[in-house]
């Protein structure tokens, strides 16, 4: 294990935070919105769902070479051109996504705190701070990611157990079985935020390996789907479906009714800075990301262990990525309005698009060289 | 080279600190205020003035200032008010992110009680627990006359507030409010009423009032749509189950209501099709004060107490029924009872003139010093 080396520990961690961003822009306004008071058992089949999604990437990784990403991978497989040409959609996307969460991101802290803020600030700080670390190693964002972790769980617990006067059963309960269908539906966001776990396979070089990587997956899973359901049930009990379902974001118009054994009030400040976290990690990681998807198509050498502001061999490609994902996030969503509809329909579409249709295709168009591969192996043996 | 990797990355970092930073005049931190420069407003007061809004606001009495506030204005929206009573405040910064209670006037409560639903749900200052009454008139005359020098509007609304909650009156915050209306596009709302106090408070303003509460305000389609007597009130708690602790008179007594629970059962016919609902249910209560110069029969009381609890309900399904506003959730619970096959998309149309029966047990305590 090299310095840049990530733990599993800090590999779970990272993926948790980067998921509390989207999940906090979806959720649970689109379960609310699909499910209705079933919202919190839209978990269930979402749980099915990821778990198929977990032993299709686990797939990709058990062939991995000691060293190998992602991108490599594809390469060896698919061969220059067409390893070139998946890499690049990949890497595209990587880049437009971070675009996209910068400006929702931004959009967030102006709509819930500072409603005389431009955009602008956030967007610039948040994306110099994603360089900034994007040059360093990923092991560091996986320390800060360990405690980063705690402290949200830490705050969303809090969150939720002084939100409990608030709630109302009747939002709730009762369900019939005409909810299942609905239940089914409502499964989507959770599924499309899980979905972008899958992305940070192109991290796979920089983290420890392991035998079984869906067995290790599933805690993580649990937590996750875990936070995502209590999230739903929490806000859904005290708004009801149908109003939680019209506000932007209903978790941060909770969080203001929060009083702290009375002792603390309007904390809900605290609480969305805490957020900007979460999309710094997110952003952080599609960044490397494409790069990871970037480095292997353009035949540069890996990223790690040189020095911070040390740009050559192919490390200039990490601030011209800042560029473009600038650029992204100006041009989506002019306005607030294109933002929500680009975050519910083209986003999440885009994203399942090459989550689980691209990385499917993906597994089957290989099976014959993985065959070889396996037949090759035998023989050697 | 690392030396200077050092001094760059130090200097990014202080430049991004800057920029958060809310110490000066210039900050891009746009929203920054001083701590000590802020006046928190408690109540406020919204009323309909021509087409336009009209808002009140009081800073409540404090330990610095046993004079509030109350600033008064109208303007195009709640926004531009807020800005105006900024500009006419003669001193500090008005703060609305601790508000307590809005009180909406009953015209603007007719004409444009979405906006004001709508406003707060936006505003990053307001919050949605905040307890919201209609008040019959105009929130502003309220707002102002409630000041005496001994409360202020602020004061009178917590005391309100705190005698509802103790004598089994439902307090609905704008949360509930918003949240009924989203789900059944009804809600109820306290309503109150100012009551001049004149030979009854004695202080020094002849003009000060009282506000006390005047049943329950009906909304539905984000506006208000008639009121509720105290009777139905009663009535709609009742099947709430939250009249504990509620003072009733029954025939010169004077009864405090314990508890009470209310069954909706649906009378279904051949075909699956709803006949009509029997609330059915029993109420208890313990004699706090004798008719004066009467002997008490405690089992015609009980007979009594049934009769005015069936008066109470059935006159809140009435008012429900002719206000097509099933505000009492009975289309749910019928749902709830019902076999396959109903659907509640035309309970608009069949809910103005379903027979409902109202059965109600009373039951007296027997109290330690009465005779039996």
């Amino acid at each position: 294990m090299n310095d840049g080396t990530m733990t599993r520990k800090q590999f779970a961690a990272v993926i948790f935070v980067a998921l509390l961003s989207p999940l906090m822009r979806l959720e649970p306004r689109l379960s609310a919105l699909l499910a209705g008071r079933g919202a919190f058992l839209c978990v269930i089949p979402a749980f099915f769902i990821l778990w198929l999604l977990a032993a299709l990437t686990g797939s990709f990784c058990r062939h991995m070479r000691p060293g190998e990403g992602m991108g490599e991978l594809l390469m060896r497989w698919l061969g220059p051109v067409l390893g070139r040409t998946v890499l690049l959609i990949f890497a595209g996307w990587f880049l437009f996504y971070a675009g996209f969460i910068l400006r929702s991101g931004a959009e967030r802290l102006v709509a819930t705190v500072y409603p005389s803020s431009g955009v602008e600030p956030f967007v610039f700080t948040l994306l110099g701070m994603c360089l900034l670390t994007s040059l360093g190693t990923l092991r560091a964002a996986g320390r800060a990611a360990v405690i980063l972790q705690a402290i949200l769980l830490g705050v969303l617990g809090i969150v939720f157990v002084f939100s409990l006067p608030n709630v109302s059963l009747d939002n709730l309960l009762p369900l019939t079985e005409t909810d299942g269908l609905s239940v089914l539906l409502g499964a989507w966001p959770m599924v499309t935020v899980g979905g972008v776990a899958a992305c940070f396979i192109f991290l796979s070089g920089y983290v420890e390996k392991t035998d079984r990587p869906v067995k290790w997956a599933m805690p993580h899973l649990a937590l996750y789907l875990a936070v995502a359901g209590l999230l739903c049930a929490v806000v859904t009990a005290t708004f009801g479906p149908r109003l939680t379902a019209q506000l932007s974001f209903p978790f941060f118009v909770m969080i203001r009714d929060v009083s702290i054994l009375g002792l603390a009030q309007r904390i809900e400040a605290v609480v969305i800075a805490l957020w900007v976290f979460t999309d710094f990690v997110l952003c952080l990681l599609l960044l490397r990301c494409a790069y990871e998807a970037l480095r292997p198509a353009l035949c540069l050498s890996p990223a790690e262990g040189r020095p911070m502001f040390a740009l050559r061999r192919g490390r200039w490609l990490l601030l011209a990525e800042g560029g473009v994902v600038l650029l992204c996030s100006y041009v989506t969503a002019p306005s607030a309005n294109d933002l929500l509809l680009w975050s519910d329909r083209l986003i999440p579409l885009i994203s399942n698009s090459l989550i689980y249709g691209g990385l499917s295709l993906l597994w089957l168009v290989t099976i014959p060289k993985r065959r070889r591969e396996k037949k090759a192996a035998g023989n050697n043996k | 080279m690392k030396k200077i990797s050092l001094i760059f990355t130090l200097l990014y970092l202080c430049v991004l600190l800057l920029c958060l930073t809310g110490c000066s005049g210039n900050s891009l931190y746009a929203g920054h205020q001083d701590l000590e420069r802020l006046l928190p407003i408690q109540t406020l007061g919204i009323d309909a003035s021509e087409g336009a809004i009209a808002l009140s606001v009081s800073s409540g009495i404090s330990e610095e200032s046993s004079q509030p506030l109350v600033l008064h204005t109208a303007a195009v929206g709640i926004e531009a008010a807020i800005q105006q009573l900024q500009e006419y405040s003669p001193r500090d910064e008005l703060y609305y992110a601790h508000v307590q209670c809005i009180l909406v006037g009953q015209e603007a409560a007719e004409t444009d009680l979405e906006g004001i639903l709508r406003w707060v749900e936006r505003s990053p200052d307001m919050r949605m627990g905040t307890a919201m009454f209609v008040i019959k008139g105009s929130a502003a005359q309220a707002v102002i006359t409630a000041s005496d020098g001994l409360s202020d509007v602020t004061e009178q609304l917590a005391s309100l507030e705190r005698e509802a909650r103790l004598f089994g009156r439902h307090i609905y915050s704008l949360r509930e409010i918003s949240s009924s209306l989203a789900e059944e596009n009804c809600s109820l709302c306290l309503a109150i009423e100012a009551v001049p106090t004149q030979g009854t408070v004695f202080s020094n303003d002849a003009s000060a009032s009282a506000l006390l509460p005047a049943g329950y305000a009906v909304l539905q389609d984000g506006a208000l749509i008639g009121f509720l007597s105290q009777e139905e009130s009663l009535g709609a708690d009742l099947l709430a189950g939250g009249v504990s602790g509620s003072r009733v008179i029954v025939d010169g007594n004077t009864l405090e209501l314990i508890d009470g629970s209310i069954s909706v059962r649906g009378q279904w016919g051949k075909a699956g099709d709803l006949e009509g609902l029997v609330l059915q249910g029993s109420l208890r209560a313990g004699i706090l004060e004798q008719a004066v110069g009467q002997e008490t029969d405690l089992h015609s009381l009980d007979d009594a107490l049934s009769l005015a609890a069936q008066q109470w309900l059935s006159q809140a399904v009435a008012q429900s029924q002719a206000l097509n506003c099933d505000f009492l959730r009975l289309g749910n619970a019928a749902d709830r009872d019902s076999p396959k096959g109903f659907s509640l998309d035309e309970w608009e149309d069949i809910f103005p003139t379903l027979s409902v029966t109202v059965e109600i047990e009373g039951e007296v305590d027997r109290s330690y010093d009465l005779a039996q």
